[in-house]
């Protein structure tokens, strides 16, 4: 799993993850919120640190799925290929603030903070197909309990189980 | 997830997540592909893993064929979509399951799995329906369905949590985006400032092409491999048996009494057993995780059916077959 590849190889390999000039050698940049950092024992292996959007990664050495990579800190670990990319982050680009700040009808929805919420537009396709409303309110319902359950929730049940939050 | 019976809604889900996925390449389709370009098409999920570079490039020139242009699609529009598939879904599927412990532990695996996609700031939304059927869907934005047939079939978490993964590698890659992208008057509806609700008619057109993916005709057949491959991937990087999909995709495979459902909407379960097992082998040859059986049967199970579960589980203990190890 830790071999070495020639970045093309690892970029290919690496199925349907956009790569684009991410080799060893090269400054990577997280691109998603939180970005776990892992010791690499296994593919989920122990997280070592969780690393924001937009931070910056020197990469040691890429497998077919991850980089192992080194943080400004000196911080060493392996992180999947999926959350980072080459170029930095544009402001506003990722992170749950995308979803409220590139929606310009997200005072429309339901709950719209957090991005959730059915729109009026599939509201009202339901009510036109004769869709009861017990159904809308049904997964309005799912969408409140998913709202609900935050990332330390999400840690502990990992915890619990065994895996690796 | 494609389930052996995941009727005409599964498809329904494929084909949104199609929809949703418009890549952002970046090239022309004519002349030498740029690694830029080349990114993108990997991006489009045209892509399978561990072909070789002229694959991948065919693979990325089809991509862009399809994609024709640089349009993105608005967390917004994708979620607006999204929305109204996922009315539809629950109303062809199966109602939403009244147990609340259950949704909120189906959610709690499909979280964990979501946090390492290449889009865990999607608010994933994940629900079980009550339906024999082995079906499991997505749309875009994030709105996730299994039904209790599906459940059914699973012995442990690790199973569950392969199938969400798939599901959410069709979301989080924009798959159904993707597929719309072969319907340019979708394409070039979405790709338009203008919100989708301010024409009710080619919303609801929108919404029923979805459907007709998701549920009926299914997802172009790379977009299924490529799912459960990162779907694969994403499980056992929470920590979970990378095998569990696998498990499961077998499992389906074999059963033969329910039709639709993932069974119709994907590829066979010979093939898409094939092409797991060469990714497992190259790319995750260490495989090792939990399969978290006990909590499954605790917090999945014995809420579906909670007279049965509670039986087979002193009969499990009465015959002394009841696995020592819970996770």
């Amino acid at each position: 799993m830790r071999r070495i590849l020639p970045a093309l190889t690892g970029l290919l390999l690496a199925g349907s993850i956009a790569l684009g000039d991410i080799q060893p050698g090269s400054v990577a940049y997280v691109k998603v919120a939180d970005a776990p950092l892992r010791d690499g024992t296994s593919l989920g292996g122990p997280t070592l640190a969780t690393l924001a959007l937009g931070t910056p990664v020197q990469v040691l050495e890429m497998d077919r799925l991850r980089a192992r990579v080194r943080t400004q800190s000196g911080q060493v670990g392996w992180i999947t290929l999926r959350q980072i990319q080459e170029k930095p982050p544009a402001a506003g680009s990722s992170g749950l603030g995308t979803w409220v700040r590139e929606d310009r009808s997200a005072a429309e929805l339901g709950t719209a903070a957090s991005g959730r919420g059915l729109s009026e537009a599939a509201v009202e396709l339901a009510r036109t197909n004769n869709i009861s409303p017990a159904v809308v309110d049904s997964l309005r319902r799912q969408e409140d309990l998913a709202a609900s359950i935050s990332a330390r929730d999400i840690d502990a049940f990992m915890r619990e189980g065994g895996l690796n939050p | 997830m494609k389930a052996p019976r995941l009727i005409a809604p599964a498809a329904l889900m494929l084909g949104l997540a199609l929809l949703l996925g418009g890549c952002e390449t970046t090239g022309s389709s004519d002349g030498p592909l740029t690694t830029t370009d080349l990114g993108g098409l990997v991006e489009a999920g045209m892509i399978i893993a561990g072909r070789d570079a002229d694959e991948a490039a065919r693979g990325g020139r089809a991509a862009q064929a399809i994609a024709g242009a640089t349009t993105t699609v608005s967390p917004q529009k994708e979620r607006e979509l999204g929305g109204g598939l996922a009315l539809q879904s629950v109303a062809l599927v199966g109602p939403v399951h009244p147990d609340q412990e259950l949704q909120r532990y189906v959610n709690l695996v499909g979280r964990a799995v979501a946090r390492n996609s290449s889009r865990p700031d999607v608010p994933y939304t994940f629900t079980v329906l009550e339906s024999p059927e082995i079906n499991a869907i997505a749309t875009p934005g994030g709105y996730i369905f299994i039904t209790t047939g599906a459940l059914r079939l699973m012995e442990d978490e690790a199973e569950l949590a392969g199938v969400l993964a798939h599901e959410v590698a069709h979301v989080s890659e924009r798959h159904l985006l993707q597929m719309f992208r072969r319907q340019r008057w979708i394409d070039a509806a979405l790709a338009t400032g203008a919100a989708l609700r301010e024409d009710a008619a080619q919303y609801g057109e929108m919404v029923g092409a979805g459907q007709e993916i998701l549920l009926v005709r299914g997802h172009d057949r790379n977009f299924e491999y490529a799912a459960d491959r990162q779907g694969t991937e994403i499980a056992a990087l929470a920590g979970y048996d990378p095998r569990g999909l696998q498990r499961f995709i077998r499992k389906m495979g074999q059963t033969r009494d329910r039709p639709g459902g993932w069974l119709s909407t994907h590829p066979s379960a010979s093939n898409r057993l094939d092409e797991l097992e060469k990714f497992l082998v190259t790319h995750i040859p260490d495989a090792q995780g939990a399969r978290v059986q006990d909590r499954f049967r605790q917090r999945a199970l014995r809420r579906l059916d909670p007279a049965t579960s509670a039986l087979m589980d002193d009969v499990r203990n009465a015959v002394g077959t009841t696995p020592a190890k819970i996770y």
